[in-house]
């Protein structure tokens, strides 16, 4: 644990990560804390831990991420991230969670019970990245057609559907 | 027979029977082609089912596939209605991972097309809303000072809707030599005319009775479901993020974040009117601040200092348009990845963008203040008359191209 601290503070440089330190005082894994470009925290967690991370950051009094902003994911070929969006309408802070998935059979938990605007966010990513997200209320296709085959985020998704047909006229 | 619903309509003049309704998509007041289904009991919604997706483009697969440059032109069409602001959210993402510092001249050409476009926004709104609700003569005293706008950005980029006028580090052209006092006639003349559709629409009886205590959002569900901008500041939520997040140059200007406290369709109709005061308010101070001035008096100062110093008023960094000329072809931002928070007319505009280091972004996400408007939409219009349907639609001032993406 001491040298994933040591880690976290030599990333940093001058920027404390403060909500890493404060998610690993109370005793819940990181597996990092880094900064993205524009000097937004990311902690990047394993997604066994998702819920009871996201339980903390809700209601802790020093984070009180009470805003979902948005629920997106990425396919980076050999694993998936999925990334979490969360603001803090009180304390006007924000912060990016992070977490990653086998590239065979996606699963996560859903972040429903937490956030209502998780539900349209969750469809989305299940819709275009096939990321099934466990006790999701209502887990089907939102913008793209019911019989839709196949998710078009994926980097191998093959763009030669017969509906498509008009496009290579 | 009781009264079943809650409403004051009384039960044994309803039908006993439920009506299952289709709306849309393609429907003159959903503003798009947005789908609902929808459940009567009488007169009474029961149940609402949205259906969206008939306007996706493919917006975020289209970005794998081209250059930064080549995608810039097509962010405007995410939202048609206020394009600059997301061509701000997508620039100050790829800015960020290209550490572009962006000079202070382009910031405040930024704010003042920004504030101006966000009242362009709200008027065709004003138009639209007060359209569904059936008066017909807000809709041309809006599009007579949208017209004036939409003039003032035409001389500006040479387009009335797709403006694709800013760029990375920067915007492309400097203001056209008469543009501010063209802005600034229009600034004054713009709060006189706001007084004339308050005549008409404010106390209005018929107005009132259709839009107050209709469709109130509480401020805890509208944080749960993620509602951001005017719609959330209408319930008492002071998150507006030109004050808290201070990107771009707004922290230099006074102004107030307008709110009201019940959340109903009235208040939000209230809320956009007073910002489209402080929008007011914002450009004229942008104006008087600009960096280098004029741009008449910018050129003739540029010509007679030429001392090139980084510091100078006239020749120096802070006046210039764009911050670093980047080669179109071959921009590449290094590995990386940024979100961009914009406070957008509508609401929070978020764009992430994660760059593998070659010319072609490698994820582009929007996340967009419409699409959680829409969300909560059957949470508002359930168990209320079928008739306060638009009253409560028109006030979230849902963009539907902005939904489906």
């Amino acid at each position: 644990m001491s040298n994933l601290e040591d880690k976290i503070v030599q990333n940093m440089g001058e920027n404390p990560a403060i909500f890493g330190k404060l998610l690993l005082n109370n005793s819940i894994e990181i597996q990092s804390s880094v900064f993205s470009s524009d000097k937004t925290e990311i902690i990047c967690i394993s997604h066994e831990n998702l819920l009871k991370t996201v339980d903390f950051l809700k209601h802790h009094i020093e984070t009180r991420f009470d805003i979902l902003f948005s629920v997106t994911a990425s396919d980076k070929f050999e694993f998936f991230e999925v990334i979490y969006h969360l603001y803090s309408s009180i304390l006007k802070h924000k912060v990016i969670v992070k977490t990653i998935l086998d590239k065979i059979n996606p699963e996560i938990h859903s972040l429903t019970g937490f956030y209502q605007a998780a539900d349209w966010h969750e469809r989305e990513t299940y819709d275009l990245l096939g990321i099934k997200f466990l006790n999701h209320p209502d887990l089907r296709r939102i913008l793209l057609p019911d019989d839709w085959k196949g998710y078009p985020l994926r980097k191998n998704y093959i763009m030669n559907d017969e509906r498509l047909i008009w496009n290579r006229r | 027979m009781k009264d079943l619903s809650g409403t004051g309509v009384r039960g044994d003049l309803m039908l006993t029977e439920e009506m299952i309704i289709n709306i849309g998509p393609q429907h003159p007041s959903t503003h798009g082609v947005l789908r609902l289904i929808i459940n009567l009991n009488g007169e009474i919604i029961k149940s609402t089912k949205p259906v969206i997706g008939y306007l996706h483009r493919g917006m975020e697969k289209l970005a794998e596939s081209r250059s930064y440059y080549q995608y810039l032109p097509m962010v405007d069409r995410i939202d048609y209605l206020s394009s600059f602001f997301n061509l701000a959210s997508f620039c100050y993402a790829v800015e960020s991972i290209a550490e572009l510092k962006i000079p202070r001249r382009a910031e405040y050409i930024r704010v003042i097309t920004m504030e101006f476009n966000r009242i362009s926004s709200h008027l065709m709104w004003l138009a639209s809303f007060l359209l569904d609700l059936g008066a017909t003569s807000p809709l041309f005293y809006a599009f007579r000072e949208r017209e004036e706008i939409i003039k003032l950005f035409e001389n500006l980029t040479g387009a009335r809707m797709m403006y694709n006028y800013y760029c990375f580090g920067g915007v492309k052209r400097d203001l056209p030599e008469g543009w501010i006092k063209q802005a600034q006639d229009l600034c004054k003349k713009m709060p006189k005319l706001f007084d004339e559709y308050e005549a008409i629409i404010t106390n209005n009886p018929i107005f009132l009775e259709r839009t107050k205590n209709i469709g109130i959002l509480t401020p805890e569900k509208g944080i749960e479901y993620g509602i951001t901008g005017p719609n959330l500041r209408a319930s008492g939520v002071d998150m507006d993020l030109r004050k808290t997040n201070n990107y771009s140059v707004y922290n230099e200007f006074d102004f107030n974040s307008c709110l009201a406290y019940n959340g109903d369709s009235y208040d939000r109709y209230a809320v956009r009117i007073a910002e489209m005061r402080e929008s007011i308010k914002i450009i004229e101070q942008a104006i008087e601040k600009l960096p280098g001035g004029s741009p008449e008096k910018l050129k003739i100062k540029r010509a007679n200092c030429g001392c090139k110093n980084e510091n100078c008023e006239y020749c120096g960094y802070d006046s210039q348009l764009v911050a670093k000329r980047v080669n179109l072809v071959a921009f590449k931002p290094p590995k990386g990845e940024a979100t961009s928070y914009v406070e957008s007319s509508r609401g929070i505009t978020l764009c992430y963008v994660q760059s593998d280091g070659t010319q072609k972004p490698y994820r582009v996400k929007w996340r967009t203040p419409s699409f959680s408007a829409v969300q909560i939409l059957p949470e508002l219009i359930n168990n209320r008359p079928y008739s306060d349907l638009m009253a409560i639609f028109g006030s979230l001032d849902v963009v539907l191209p902005e939904v489906d993406r």
